[in-house]
Formats: C-alpha cells, structure tokens, sequence
C-alpha cells in the first residue's frame, strides 16, 4: 500500500508558459514546480506547499511591490470546499538599479514561495485532494516577458499519522528560515526609531543587537498616492561598537491624490554572521510625523 | 562675420552648461503645474519635431516601446489610437516618444506601419528627453496644455493588466477637463509598465 501511495503523490507541475513561447525566446522562461511538505493530508492538520520559481541568469520577476516598474508576482488558490489557503510572506527580494533613476525589487534565479493549507477538520479517508495554484509574473531584462504556469498537486487523505516528505524537508526548512519577519526581531535588533528631519523626508532609525554583515537595505511597500525618491541607507559605528543604520528618504503626496495616508511598512533586509539575509517590518507613519503638511 | 562666431560660442557655452547641469541633478526638469520642457526628436521619418512647433495646442507625450507587453495591450485595444482619434478635432497632438536605447528611427517607422499609427514616434534612444521629463515606464503619459503647461503626468489609467470593467482612463478624464477649461482633479498618478530600457 505504501509505495503505491508514494507513486500516487508524485509531484505534476503543469506549465503554460503563455506569453514567453509567443517571443520565440527561451531566455525568459521562469520553470515553475510546486512541492509540499506532507506525502498525504489528515483531517485539520495545517500542511505546506512551496512554489519554486527560477528564472534564467539575469532575469528577474517582482516583488509584491515591483518598484518604479514592473509587475507583482501573484499566486491564486484553487482547492477544494472546506479548504483553506494562506500565502507566507513574500520572500526578500532584491533591488535591481536600472538606468534613468528605475529602481525595481524582486528575485533572479531560484525563489521559493510558501503557503500553508489548511483541510477541513473533518474528511473521508482515502480520497485524493488537488491543490492548484496559478502563477503569474513580468520576466524582464532588456526586454519583458509576462508568464504564468498552473501548477497542480494531488495528494491522498490519510487519517493516520502526519506524513512528512523528508525529501523535501531542507528546501521547506531554509525557504520559512528567511521569510521576513512581521516585527523587528528582538535579539537582533534593540530600537527602530521612525524619523522625521525636516518637511518631505522620513526614515528609520535602526540600533542592532546583532552586528549586520555589509548592506543594510530597504524594501517599502509604498501606499498609493505617495512617491518615494532619494531612499538611501547609512551605518555608523558608535564608540562602543554598536551599530545604527539610517535610512532616509524623500516622500511626497501625489497631486490630487485621494483619501488618507495608510502608515508604510518597509522591510529591512540585512546580512548575519553566517552570510544569511534576513528581513523583518517596521512601519513610518506618514499621520504621525509632525511635519506632514 | 565675428559677432555671429560669438554668438555660436555663447549658445555652445549655454547649451554645455546647462547639459552638465541636467547631469549634475539626478532630478526631472518636469514638473507638474510648471512650462513643460522643450525638446527636439526626430520622428520615424526623420523629420524634426520640437515641443515648440505646437504652441498653443494640447500635447499628449506617451512613452511607448513596441516590445512591452503593456503596450502591446494597449495597443491592441486601441487606447492611444482611440484617444488620438477622439481628441483630434479639440486641439489635441497626439505624440509618442521610444527611449528604448536599442530603437532608432528604423525600428519607430517599422512600428508606425506595422500598427497603422496615426501620430508620429520620436527618436529618443538617447534617452535625454525621457530622463529630462522623468518618464520611468512604457507607457508613461504627459499632457501638456494650451500654455505649454505640465498638466498631467502619470498612467494611462488605473487598470494595468487590461481587466478592469470599471476602469478610469487618467489621460481622457484630464483632456476633457482641461477641454473644458477646469482644473485637471487628478493630475498626477504613479505610472505602471515595464522600466523604460535607457540606454546605460
């Protein structure tokens, strides 16, 4: 029974990569699998699926904020009634520095996207469950290329004991790892300070814990209706060795813009001792600062 | 014959000096509510054209590059065509600007014939005028109005994957403002498309 169900749980990622076939170049093409964490599902037991995107050296696809250009990476859900799915914060991206001021955030090459499915707390043994995701990206180098793949997974129902793929493990394990973290995390980071110098600039101030490895950088998820320009980031050491990195930046409403400011949440991307990048969250409430016009 | 070398010396000195000027600051010259700036491009035929030849027309700049999959939308739909068409009777220039740095002319006549465009494409693989106005994406859309005023910049609408059943066309919503000789209400929108590809 058991090797018949590891066949049966054989991961099917179909592809359809629509737009990038039509161009004639294989360059952009983004290959997409999807994996879980289980080799079957139980009854009310929260499991995870990892969607793998890689594109060609080079390219890159985006972040939930793709910058001055660009277009988000988006996933849907399609499960069956009863179930429930939760997309994990978007990876750290990286920053791509185009000419003419464009700056772009996302990822080159390999990406892992996590989620967690949720079943029903009640369900009949032995049926199979599909989980499908569509999804869809911009693939940009010199030229853009939008994609998307249907990516499907079919797993029994298997009232037993939990079923782990060992397989999988590691990838699972080092993609949640990394994921950014909601709030600055403590052992890490001892204050983030928003700031305000002077009317049209913002910023944070950030005091670490934990000494951070090279660049400290910035991802904002900037609300609608404002502009961000000239964000930069500075450390500066203090006498007794601490650190504290700066960021600052230019904001401004956009003319005409409607309804109130949302505060921003910018991620903070920085490098441990062990040469890992991690990320958390702290928001600049544009409201609060004493200076808004 | 020597008053006229010192006259080219001085407008060689002015033009260098303020070049290094628009180099030193990282910013746009463009700014909304203030004189559009000048420019002179060269359309997919190779004829000049300069801001200046449609003083006291409105001016529709569209940042556009043919290989975009959000031009190729609109372009499909028809939107600058459309628009261009519909607006063509009240004053309005219709325009289209490709800093793409690996298109030229060629490419912009190819483009022109191929979509049966009814406005002209300008040269600008440069990319001095698109970093001058500060255009970041295809399609990046500036109106400029009747007093060679900036009086929009931003999106075509605020629909970029082309879904939307209730969409709000930006460029259409301030031409028949300023048409009509209001205030444009939403003058300023963040562009959507792929980075403009400048030249590096």
């Amino acid at each position: 029974m058991l090797p018949n169900l590891c066949r049966l749980v054989a991961v099917f990622a179909m592809l359809s990569l629509t737009a990038a076939a039509s161009a004639g170049s294989k360059s952009s093409d983004v290959k997409a699998t999807l994996l879980a964490d289980v080799t079957a599902v139980k009854a009310g037991t929260p499991f995870s699926v990892a969607i793998v995107l890689t594109t060609q050296p080079e390219w890159h696809i985006y972040w939930k904020n793709p910058g001055d250009a660009g277009s988000a990476t988006k996933f849907s859900f399609h499960l069956p009634e009863g179930y429930k799915a939760d997309l994990a914060e978007y990876p750290l991206p990286t920053k791509f520095d185009q000419a003419g001021d464009i700056v772009a955030y996302g990822y080159s090459g390999t990406t892992v996207f996590l989620a967690t499915i949720t079943p029903p707390k009640e369900l009949p043994n032995g049926g199979k469950v599909n989980v499908t995701v569509d999804a869809s990206w911009l693939c940009c180098k010199n030229v853009c290329v939008p994609g998307s793949a249907k990516l499907s997974l079919e797993l029994p129902v298997d009232g037993g004991t939990e079923k782990p793929r060992p397989d999988n493990r590691e990838l699972f394990k080092g993609a949640s790892a990394v994921l950014p973290a909601a709030v600055p995390p403590p052992d890490v980071v001892g204050q983030v300070r928003a700031l305000n110098d002077e009317a049209g600039r913002a910023g944070l101030e950030i005091s670490w814990k934990q000494q951070p490895k090279g660049d400290v950088d910035v991802f904002p998820l900037t609300p609608e209706g404002v502009e961000l320009s000239d964000i930069k980031v500075n450390n500066s050491h203090g006498q007794n060795g601490a650190v504290t990195s700066k960021v600052d930046m230019k904001w401004r409403q956009l003319a005409g813009a409607q309804g109130a400011l949302k505060p921003m949440p910018i991620l903070v991307a920085y490098t441990d001792e062990h040469g890992r990048r991690h990320g958390f969250f702290s928001p600049i409430d544009f409201q609060a600062l004493p200076n808004r016009k | 014959m020597r008053k006229g070398l010192m006259m080219t010396a001085l407008l060689a000195l002015t033009a260098a000096v303020s070049l290094s000027a628009l180099a030193a600051d990282s910013h746009p010259a463009a700014v909304l509510g203030q004189a559009a700036p000048e420019f002179k491009l060269e359309d997919q035929t190779g004829k000049s054209v300069s801001l200046s030849d449609y003083k006291g027309k409105i001016v529709v700049l569209e940042w556009t590059n043919k290989d975009c999959p959000f031009v190729q939308r609109h372009l499909k739909a028809g939107t600058a065509t459309g628009l261009a068409e519909k607006y063509k009777g009240q004053g309005v220039v219709w325009l289209e600007i490709d800093s793409t740095s690996t298109h030229n002319t060629a490419t912009n006549l190819k483009t022109v014939a191929d979509n049966k465009l009814p406005f002209p494409i300008l040269d600008d693989s440069q990319g001095t005028v698109g970093k001058t106005y500060g255009a970041k994406t295809t399609p990046d859309v500036f109106i400029v109005d009747k007093q060679g005023t900036l009086a929009y910049m931003g999106a075509m609408d605020n629909d970029p994957d082309g879904k939307k059943k209730d969409a709000v066309n930006y460029v259409a919503k301030a031409l028949d403002e300023i048409i009509a000789g209001k205030s444009v209400s939403t003058p300023e929108t963040k562009s959507y498309g792929c980075g403009v590809k400048y030249s590096k």
